[in-house]
């Protein structure tokens, strides 16, 4: 007879228990006592190397098996071959005894110490993936992602959970991303926006002395006293901040006070469950991409920060759903059957039931599609200056190359320069509507299409044919409503054609000032360009 | 399902928002365990009379939840009822379960409208049961096939109904009562790390938090030494008065009404405002109406509320006073438990003393305060090390 040691998840010795054998996949043969091999790495680390991540040391045991020697794997275990039940720590053998047999001897494993090691660097892992997570969320571009992980020190993630794990608080020479990651709110700084900024001179201040100071130093520090005297509005105080700070809070090429308060904001909207489609969604300055064109890289480092934070755990649900995960379409059909059956009898809905559901989801179609219309609507309009402002450029040079004589290089020169003029003060004009996080967004009203102007009678004529094509094919689709047809069928292609506006959404502000990236974008699929047809919605569904 | 103080709107919601709702795959694996082995008895026919037991924040009402969607989900024309103990709680619960997609209908009542009533049901889940008397337990196991009762492990607070004034259960009786077994439930993530450690230090149950992570903001616990009531009082004002202002929700919690009164007094003369002379109402009860028309007319911002008197506005602009038993089921950014010392005196029943003392420090979240003069009361030395000592005197 052969010692070997397994470790198999508790629902598996539920059965093992039960049915009285399981097939085992990492058997691993010992000689000697079990005790003799306490510092044995070695030995654990093949025991462990194929453990899934797991959030409670209750959900694993260790077998002690004494088996006729075999080879080749998975192995049959039988109850009988167990010689010993072991638990991961004290806290799960205490939770075991309370839920297995209690004829079941449980003893706690003398690997304690590597378990814990163990599970922090499956912390570590879950960790760094939260913030690849959240990076796709938020749609980070490469080139700042790549200036992130310049700024943040390497092995910063595994320092802070190796201080989080020994139950170490920040202090001396951490960095400050630990420091701010670590922090805790345990001081009266005022409960709305202005609270972020308080938190990040806290911050700073345990920073700059090297241990967490237990007073309200922000409300001591002359940059405290700005916070005070202004509003509330996040735009507001960071502008004031701003302009009192000056250049002394840069860090590695970010301003420390925008990534710290902007970092705790997102912090406090998802600590609540973590990023899910609500969540986000629910956020439309977050997911229209306001903060990361406002922000820019300073945004970007606050996610990084938020995804180290959050880990995969509470970022999964909004990756998945950016991901289109192909097991989503089963999702949907399952959703829209259950919806077509009352929750309660299990009989299908009547037929004025199913419509009322049915309209509902056709209205909310409805207002996405009227947005993604307005998107098109911007880009056009700044095709269209674009083209202006270099028809415009051209006539003045020729007019130019008579007396200067004309350079193209300084040509091409004003017209990127102009471009980047015209950026900026679309950007500043976003910035003044989006940047209150406690006001509504005002509609933003677009000007006519000036071009049209110049051939009117043209431009009337179809608007009036485009307007009864629209009318005719908006008909079509009340009629569709109003008919008997298969309404799991209708429903798919609206949660369908949902689904397109919905991820739409998230470039909304990149293709509406970047026709490349849009042209991108369409070639990706993410918004098909026939969806933007006014009219029907139910044409085109499947493309 | 615990109802929860919201500081945004300053209203007890009950969580009732589908917030609350825990999706399956983000259960605990305790939880996680219940629903499967629950699943597999249904389908095998096999369904005993069960009581989930845990303590508070375990995720009991969440598990009812998930029990009756389950069912209906196996067995879609199911005659289920839940009950619950109070008025509140029933909207709370119809609000939060007509949210869920798909939303679950089923009759929800308090176990007084049970008891009037006389339907038969195929499945009784209830919520809350060591507040329920024996026989309301004897009448669920008469009028249903199957029983799923959840409640705290420790005993009641209440010893007895409102109502008919029986004696409430014995949580040992519960199985015999329902002629079932029992289900553990041992995570509470409700509770922050240095709560959790100070209430096993002097109640010995069978709990664990959640993992260690980046993301739980622990609750500081500090122990302040005043050389006088007064003193001991007037920090607790000028404290919690910032708080307030700052737009967080306060409360002080004492054990009793009558020292209820006797803090508002001690208050008031720390601030050389005039004492209340105690009132009673109609039923021959201490008025508290009155006593909070007199703290605002002294312009002390605080409020009593309980037993009908006071309530949680959205913006509060005072501290709330409550006993340790009204605070049950809800939340606080600060809470404040003064005259700590060892002359505490809570209840003649040592173990209630024990348990209601465990509910007014599990009612804070980012501060607790304990406050004293004198020598430290037994049930705090045992954490006293963990603390943050503050002097104030």
């Amino acid at each position: 007879m052969v010692n070997y040691l397994t470790i198999i998840s508790r629902s598996d010795f539920s059965n093992l228990y039960k049915f009285g054998h399981l097939y085992a996949h990492n058997v691993v043969p010992f000689e000697g006592k079990l005790s003799d091999h306490a510092d044995d790495k070695f030995l654990f680390d093949a025991v462990t190397a194929y453990m899934d991540t797991y959030d409670y040391s209750t959900e694993y045991l260790l077998l002690h098996v004494c088996k006729i020697p075999f080879s080749g794997s998975p192995v049959e275990l039988f109850v009988k071959d167990i010689v010993g039940v072991y638990a991961l720590d004290e806290e799960a053998r205490a939770s075991l005894a309370v839920s297995l047999d209690s004829r079941i001897v449980i003893q706690v494993s003398a690997w304690n110490s590597f378990f814990n090691g163990l599970n922090k660097k499956l912390a570590i892992r879950q960790s760094k993936a939260g913030e690849y997570n959240c990076f796709e969320i938020f749609k980070i571009k490469n080139e700042d992602r790549n200036a992130v992980s310049r700024l943040i020190p390497k092995g910063f993630v595994e320092e802070l959970f190796s201080d989080l794990y020994s139950h170490v608080r920040p202090s001396g020479n951490r960095c400050i991303w630990n420091y701010l990651i670590r922090y805790e709110r345990h001081h009266p700084y005022w409960n709305d926006n202005r609270g972020f900024f308080s938190d990040a001179i806290h911050v700073y201040e345990n920073f700059k002395l090297g241990s967490e100071i237990d007073y309200e130093i922000a409300d001591e520090v002359p940059l405290g006293d700005v916070i005070g005297s202004c509003g509330t509005k996040f735009s507001d105080i960071f502008k004031l901040m701003k302009h009192k700070q000056g250049n002394d809070y840069q860090v590695n090429g970010c301003n420390y006070f925008a990534v710290a308060p902007l970092f705790l904001y997102l912090k406090s909207c998802f600590k609540e469950g973590g990023i899910t489609p609500a969540s986000f969604y629910g956020n439309e300055h977050l997911c229209n991409g306001d903060f990361y064109n406002y922000f820019g890289f300073d945004f970007a480092v606050a996610v990084s920060l938020l995804g180290i934070s959050l880990g995969h755990d509470l970022t999964y649900s909004c990756y998945y759903e950016i991901q289109n995960l192909g097991i989503f379409n089963h999702f949907v059909e399952s959703r829209i059957n259950a919806q077509i059956l009352n929750p309660e009898t299990g009989n299908s809905l009547t037929s004025q039931e199913a419509q009322e559901l049915i309209n509902t989801l056709f209205n909310e179609v409805k207002i996405l599609r009227e947005d993604a219309i307005a998107m098109k609507d911007l880009l056009n309009e700044a095709s269209n200056k674009k083209q202006e402002i270099v028809d415009g450029d051209n006539s003045t040079s020729v007019t130019e190359d008579d007396t200067s004589g004309n350079d193209p290089k300084k040509e091409i020169h004003k017209i990127k320069v102009e471009e980047e003029v015209q950026k900026e003060a679309v950007k500043e004009e976003q910035s003044e509507q989006i940047l209150s996080l406690t006001e509504e967004k005002e509609p933003v009203v677009h000007d006519e299409d000036q071009s049209k102007q110049e051939d009117p009678q043209d431009s009337i004529n179809e608007i009036i044919q485009n307007e009864e094509h629209n009318q005719e094919l908006q008909s079509q689709d009340e009629e569709i409503l109003s008919s008997s047809m298969n309404f799991p069928v209708l429903m798919k292609k609206l949660e369908k054609k949902r689904r397109y506006f919905l991820t739409g959404r998230y470039a909304k502000e990149e293709y509406a000032h970047d026709e490349e990236r849009y042209q991108e974008l369409l070639k990706k699929n993410y918004a098909p360009e026939d969806f933007f047809e006014k009219g029907s919605l139910f044409t085109n569904i499947d493309k | 399902m615990p109802s929860i103080y919201n500081p945004t709107t300053g209203t007890i919601t009950g969580s009732s928002d589908s917030k609350w709702f825990v999706p399956e795959d983000r259960l605990n694996p305790d939880q996680k365990r219940f629903l499967q082995e629950f699943e597999r008895d249904f389908r095998n026919n096999n369904l005993h009379n069960l009581w989930v037991k845990g303590f508070a924040g375990s995720g009991k009402s969440i598990l009812l939840v998930h029990v009756a969607r389950k069912i209906l989900a196996l067995k879609p024309n199911a005659k289920i009822v839940l009950v619950v103990y109070t008025q509140s709680l029933v909207e709370m619960f119809k609000k939060a379960l007509r949210e869920l997609t798909p939303p679950v209908n089923i009759p929800v009542m308090t176990f007084y409208s049970f008891m009037t009533s006389s339907s038969s049901y195929e499945y009784i889940l209830c919520d809350e049961v060591q507040d329920l008397t024996p026989r309301v337990l004897s009448r669920m196991y008469d009028r249903s096939a199957h029983v799923v009762v959840a409640g705290d492990s420790n005993q009641s607070i209440y010893p007895e109904d409102p109502k008919w004034r029986e004696k409430t259960v014995d949580v040992s009786q519960i199985p015999s009562l329902i002629h079932g077994g029992d289900f553990e439930l041992t995570i509470v993530e409700r509770l922050t790390e240095s709560i959790m450690k100070a209430v096993k230090s002097f109640l010995h149950l069978n709990i664990f938090g959640t993992r260690t992570n980046l993301n739980h903001v622990d609750t500081k616990i500090s122990l302040c030494k005043a050389n006088s009531n007064d003193v001991e009082i007037s920090y607790i004002i000028q404290n919690s008065s910032r708080v307030i202002q700052r737009g967080y929700t306060a409360a002080i919690l004492i054990p009793t009404q009558k020292g209820i009164v006797e803090f508002v007094n001690k208050a008031l003369a720390s601030q050389g405002k005039p004492l209340w002379n105690s009132q009673t109402n109609q039923y021959g009860k201490v008025d508290f109406g009155a006593m909070n028309s007199h703290l605002s007319s002294c312009g002390l911002k605080m409020q009593y509320v309980g037993n009908g008197y006071g309530q949680f506005r959205s913006n509060p602009d005072y501290v709330v006073l409550m006993t340790y038993h009204s605070a049950k089921g809800l939340d606080f950014d600060y809470v404040y438990i003064p005259f700590c010392s060892d002359y505490l005196w809570i209840s003649y029943n040592e173990a209630l003393s024990k348990t209601l003392f465990m509910v007014a420090m599990t009612r804070a979240r980012m501060n607790l305060y304990i406050t004293y003069t004198g020598s430290l009361h037994r049930y705090v030395r045992p954490f006293e090390s963990d603390c943050t000592i503050r002097s104030i005197a």
